[in-house]
Order: structure tokens, then sequence, then C-alpha cells
């Protein structure tokens, strides 16, 4: 019943949606969706989502109980991974908000 | 049988999938509006919109309420017809045991009792020699809500979503719980017979064919919700256990009853009466000491559940557990008191391993906690379950329906007008429900009735809709019944929020602002969002229609088909 | 598609394998457990829950290998008697327990 609770479970929510996003980023497909062209620099966004998703993790238990937490982080992944699908598909540019360099970059992979 | 396990996997996952598929679509849809059932209940009865009351006094409110409780006419009849001669007057019966129960969410609070009867049971094996009797009442005023009101979300939605309302030998929830079994093989066959679930993790590409991009929705909304779809689909079974498995009571009956009458023993419990009156000391007092032994186990908390056994016995005694607000298992931390001298006979132990896994279990289906955003989430779980179904058909119907149409097969196009009716047909058939509630007057008698009448009407008319405007599947067509009842759903949810508004002069901007009351906003918004989404999915429905007509001269497209059926 | 022989019959009684032998199997493999669990001194309602926990897995598994192994005899073999056995000597072993 802590009262700040909230601000971690705001920043668990944040975190899944950047790492989700950062992970879809690492893939060519969606990476050329977002930036038109170039290939992704796989290995940093691959860390930073893997990073990203274990914040959360850590923000969730944070914010409540273990067992409360774990369900809400799972939860998250859940409706956070079709979030970001919907996004490639509709709204794409607005990916570019999480790593705005690239397009003629081609680092290797 | 099959070449292949993939193959045998592929086999299972269409066709268990296909005919179990339109139960689970019940089961998630329902059940994700029962994450919100005390939320719709007070939309539904307008007479109950206030904030959250935890339970009164018991003393000086509740026990008077008690003693005018009478056993329910629906249980007296079934009871009737288990036992040997006819139930005495149920005025003259005596009460044996009681309770309350209250969450979080609740402003009202729900009560019942059991009356003993002096009858013989028919069956001798049959030990339920008890009436019930129950009601639900206005903490604040200590009065009983109007009898025939239905509470749409937790005694309609909720028991919709296991039950089916199929309740002659339980038969909907075998129903329910095949389907559940079905639906964890799905996945582990889904899992199986899906190449690339990693690769494919964020793919949606709506611009490509409806073949491709249902199954994009499939797999997407399948892998991201899968551990939500198998632990659901398992807690449900594990939930109902004793009815899908009742070992406890069939074969193992005997164990079962040397076990209860050693652990009356030594939990001090008694499990028969004694025979010998008693009075009943202050419940109040037994509440505040159960209130300080938590806080003084730093889990300060309030009473969740509360029973009495053997009232008026000397062996009597009360439990009561704490509310559990902040945990996933529902109650806990029990403390029981002898009923005559209030005296502490024992506080539960820390449950054991298996069973904290096991209230694990069952409280993350059963969600009593305080938590909106998994709320929400849990929400958005089962409306993924209903895309991942919903796409599921479509995409059976889209892989087959060129074939079909060629060889003039009728097997698509059953299958769609049943997915109509599952998709925007269902919805259709609960908002019709809520109209329903606000058009007819709050008094009327049987009032629940006629709004499960309208519920099922709507939802019979949805398919009649669907089965009679789909000629176009036949020509490897979109059926216009998806547009046109989409449009209806977009319309009847814009009029349940009006009907909302009109009948109690609740209106958003009065919910939301001037006096916050979240419950019926929070419906009204899930109306409009609802409304919203369907439009949006009706416009998108015609664009597909312009774009395929020119293709095939002659087909029936939809304006053709709208001159055919007036 | 690639499914040689199927009869209907033989799909049929393939279903009604997993569905009802897989029932009867899972059914008895729950009496046991708890028979068992009873005998070795775990509290009833302890065995009974963490035996229907693992029952759903077993019907699933059950469920699921009916449609991927080979030979329709063995499934109803193994589900309906294997069921059957375990049925009847949880029986025999709750008799044991309470003499």
């Amino acid at each position: 019943m802590a009262e700040p609770s909230w601000v971690w479970t705001l920043a668990a929510v944040l975190s899944t949606v950047a790492g989700f996003g950062w992970l879809a980023l690492a893939m060519a497909v969606h990476w050329q969706q977002v930036h038109g062209s170039g290939v992704p620099p796989r290995r940093a966004l691959r860390a930073l989502g893997g990073v990203a998703l274990l914040a959360s993790a850590l923000c969730c238990a944070m914010a409540d109980r273990a067992s409360m937490a774990v369900l809400v982080w799972l939860m998250l992944l859940a409706g956070t991974a079709p979030l970001i699908a919907f996004t490639l598909a509709w709204r794409p540019q607005l990916l570019r908000l999480l790593w705005p360099w690239g397009g003629r970059r081609s680092s290797p992979a | 049988m099959f070449q292949t396990f993939r193959q045998s996997m592929s086999w299972l996952h269409t066709w268990f999938g296909l005919t179990l598929g339109y139960v689970l679509m019940v089961c998630f849809f329902f059940g994700a509006l029962s994450v919100f059932d005390r939320e719709i209940d007070r939309w539904a009865l307008p007479d109950t919109r206030f904030p959250a009351q935890p339970a009164p006094s018991f003393d000086s409110v509740l026990k008077p309420i008690y003693a005018q409780l009478k056993p329910h006419p629906v249980d007296l009849a079934a009871t009737q017809a288990r036992v040997v001669g006819a139930i005495p007057d149920p005025n003259t019966l005596p009460m044996s045991s009681l309770y309350y129960y209250t969450t979080h969410r609740d402003p009202v609070l729900a009560i019942g009792a059991e009356f003993d009867i002096p009858n013989k049971p028919q069956d001798a094996s049959d030990e339920h020699q008890h009436v019930h009797g129950w009601a639900t009442l206005d903490p604040r005023t200590g009065s009983f809500l109007r009898e025939g009101q239905l509470k749409l979300g937790s005694e309609f939605f909720y028991p919709m979503h296991y039950s089916l309302h199929l309740n002659w030998m339980n038969l909907g929830y075998w129903v329910v719980g095949l389907a559940a079994l079905v639906m964890l093989a799905a996945l582990v066959s889904g899992v199986v017979i899906h190449k690339k679930i990693f690769r494919e993790f964020f793919t949606f590409r709506p611009w490509k064919r409806t073949q491709r991009s249902s199954l994009d929705l499939h797999n997407l909304s399948g892998v991201a919700g899968l551990p939500f779809h198998f632990f659901f689909a398992f807690t449900g079974l594990v939930i109902f256990a004793s009815i899908y498995l009742p070992l406890a009571e069939t074969l193992l009956k005997p164990l079962h009853k040397q076990h209860e009458v050693m652990e009356a023993a030594h939990t001090g419990l008694a499990h028969e009466p004694a025979g010998v009156a008693a009075p009943l000391a202050s419940v109040d007092a037994m509440v505040a000491e159960a209130k300080r032994r938590w806080a003084a186990r730093d889990m300060p908390g309030e009473v969740g559940y509360l029973y009495i056994n053997h009232l008026g016995d000397k062996n009597g005694y009360v439990s009561i557990f704490r509310a559990g607000n902040d945990q996933v298992a529902l109650v806990g931390q029990g403390v029981h008191f002898e009923a005559s001298s209030g005296r502490v006979i024992r506080e539960d132990p820390p449950p054991s391993a298996v069973m904290r896994v096991n209230e694990f279990l069952t409280g993350l289906h059963l969600q009593h906690f305080r938590h909106w955003l998994l709320r929400w989430l849990y929400v958005v779980g089962g409306l993924l379950g209903c895309v991942c179904i919903a796409t599921g058909f479509i995409f059976f119907v889209e892989k087959r329906k060129a074939q079909h149409a060629k060889r003039g097969s009728m097997g698509s196009r059953v299958v769609d007008a049943l997915a109509v009716a599952a998709v925007p047909g269902m919805v259709i058939a609960a908002v019709s429900m809520l109209v329903a509630n606000r058009l007819l007057p709050g008094d009327m008698a049987g009032k629940g009735e006629w709004e499960q009448n309208a519920f099922w009407v709507a939802w019979a008319l949805s398919f009649v809709h669907a089965a009679l405007r789909n000629r176009a599947v036949a020509q490897a067509h979109i059926s216009p019944a998806w547009r046109e009842q989409c449009l209806a759903l977009a319309a009847l949810a814009i009029a349940a929020v009006g009907l909302n508004w009109f009948s109690t002069g609740d209106h958003l901007f009065k919910t939301v602002f001037t006096h916050t009351y979240w419950p019926v906003a929070g419906l009204d918004l899930a109306l409009l969002a609802a409304a919203a989404i369907a439009g949006f999915a009706a416009r998108q429905l015609a664009g597909y229609a312009r774009r395929a007509a020119p293709a095939t001269a002659h087909a029936p497209t939809l304006s053709d088909a709208e001159v055919q059926h007036g | 598609m690639s499914i040689s022989a199927t009869h209907p019959l033989a799909v049929l009684s393939r279903i009604a394998a997993a569905l009802l032998g897989g029932y009867a199997f899972t059914f008895g493999f729950a009496a046991l457990a708890i028979a068992g669990l009873s005998t070795a001194g775990v509290d009833f309602h302890e065995a009974e829950h963490g035996t229907l926990l693992l029952a759903f897995l077993v019907f699933l598994l059950a469920f699921l290998w009916s449609f991927a192994a080979r030979s329709l005899a063995r499934i109803w073999l193994v589900l309906a008697g294997g069921g059957a056995t375990m049925t009847s000597a949880a029986w025999l072993l709750q008799s044991h327990l309470l003499s």
C-alpha cells in the first residue's frame, strides 16, 4: 500500500515497452520498417532490450510483493508485445524515438 | 494415423480448435468481463452506485439481518426434490451456519446461511441436509436489495464463463473443462507447428492477404498471450478440480471422511454440533481481536470472509479470514474463536508449500487483489485470447473458402456464420443485455429474466442474420454480415451509454470529473471504445468489399446481397 | 494430406481414446497418488491438492500422446488399462489403510 509504488509500476511499463521495442529493432525486418534501410546494430540493441526487460522485472518487484510482481511482469510482457507489433504495422516511425540513429549506418551484425 | 508428430499436432490444433473454439471464445470474452464483474453490477443496479464499504458491525447491524434471512425458494425447491417427505415451513427451520464475504470492490455485502432440515435424503449417501438462504444488502442501511434484480456482472457474465448457464448435470462445467483441456493442447500443438516463434514475435502485416494477416495475428496473440492463456486454462481446471475429478466424494470418500474427523480433533474446530444450546458472544470483539493479531504479524487488514458454524450450539465456532487485497491468495490468515466465549481456539499456521502453490494458482485466476493495472492487463489477456481464436476461425475459412467455392461445399459458410455469431454476435448479445437493463423499469417483476431473454434472443438473431447473409463466402468473398453486425454493435454500445445517461443522470462528465465514480465511468468508456473499434472494423470491411468488387464482376457483393435480402 | 488409412471409425476411436481413455488414466493416476501419499503419511488435503495440480498436466500429456502415437490398440491399452489398474490399486490401498 506504499503510495509511490505507482512510480515503480510506471517505470516497469515504460521499460517493458522500450525493451520490446529495442528487441524488435534488433531484427533486420523491423529495423527496415522503422529506418527504411540499413542494418541494425544487433548486439547493442539486444543487450539494451534484455537489460530493459530485466529492469522492468526489478521495478515490478519494487512495486508489489513478489507473488504479485511476477504476475504483473508476465502480463506486461503479454500486453506489450502486441503493442510493439501494432506500432510496427501502423506507425513504425514512432519506434525511432528508441533509437534515432539509423538508416545510413551499416554496422556489422 | 499421421506420418509425423507435427502433422498429428496440426490435425489436433485445427479440428479441436475449430470445434471447441466457440466455447473458448465465450470463456475468454466473458472471463475478461468478469475481471470487472462488480463494476458491471454497479452500472446495472443504479441503487448500488456508492463506494465500496467494509463489512459493518456484526453485533448491531448484521445479527438482526441474519434473523430475517430465510431459505431461498430456489434452493428450497431443489432440496425438496432430493429428500423424502415435505420440508417443513421454511420459517421454522433453524439456521445452523452463516457467512458473509466481501472484497475491496464491494459496496454491497453478500450474506448467506444454511438451515437444517429434519427430512431424510432419498439417496442414503447424500449428506447435504441443508437448505441455503442468501441475500445482498446495503451495509449503510442494513436493508436487503430488491429480489429479482440480476447482477449482470457477477451473476450472469461471470458464471457464463465457467458454466455457460447450462446447469443440467453440471453440463456447462464439463464442456468448459473440455474446452480448457483443448486450449492447453492447442497451445502445445501450436508451439510445435509454429516454425518461427522468435523470428515472427513482432510480426503483423495487415497489408498482406487476409489469410496471411489473420495468421500473423493468430500467432502474435497466441505467442504473446501464451503464459496467460496457459495459466488461465490450467488454473480454471484446478479451481473446479473437485467437479472434474471428484475423488474425495467418490472413490476415496472413506479416506476423506476419516481425515475430516482427525482434522477436527487436531484443529479443535468441531465437525459435529454437541447438541447443547449455547449463546453467541460478541462477534465484533472477535473481529477486533483477529485484526489485532494480523497487525501484530505486520499484515494489518480487513475481514474478507466470516463464517460461523454450529450456531447456538456449544460446539459453535467463528472463523474470521483476512481479505487478500494485497496478495494473490483470496483470503487467509484465519483466526478461529469459540462462539460461546470468544476464546481463540486456533490461529491458522502459514500454509504449506503445496497449499501456497494452490492458493497462488487459484488466486491468480480469481483475482480479488487490489491492483488496477494487473486487472486491465487481464482484460487485455482475455481479449488476446478472443483475437487468437477468432483469427483462427478466419484463417480456417480463408484457407478453404476458394476450394469450397469451387466444390460447392457449405463447410466454410457454416464456419463463417458461427464465427460471426461468436465474434461480433457475442458482444452484441452482451451489450443488448445492458441496453435491456436500462430500458426495462427498475421495479419490474422478473426483470432479470427479461434481461437474460434479451441476451439469448440477440445472440440467436446474430447467428440467423449471419447465416442468411453469408452467401458471399460461397463465392470466396467476405460475408457482409461481419460489417453489418459491427455497425449494429457500434450503435448498440452508444445507445447503452446514452440510456445510462438518460435513465440515471450519470453521464461521463459527471462520473469522471464532478462526481468521480470509476465503476460506471469505466464501463461507459469501455462501451465507447467498443463502438469505436466496431466502427473502425466496419469501415475497413467496407474498404475490402469495394476493392474486391471490381475484380469479380458478378459475384454477389455487398450491394447485390442487400438487394436480394431487402 | 498424408493421413494414411484414416477410416472414420479409427479417427473416432482415437478421439474417444484421447478423451475417455485420457480421463480414465488421469482419474486412476490421481486416485493412486492421493491414496499412496496418504499411506506415506501426507495430509489428505495436501495430497489431494498437490495431485490434482499434476493431474491436469497428466491428462494433457495423455491427450497429446493419443494423437502422436501410432498404434491405436496400444493407446487404449495404456490409457484405459492403466486407468483401471491404478483405480483398483488405489481402492486396495485405501481399504488397507482404513482396516
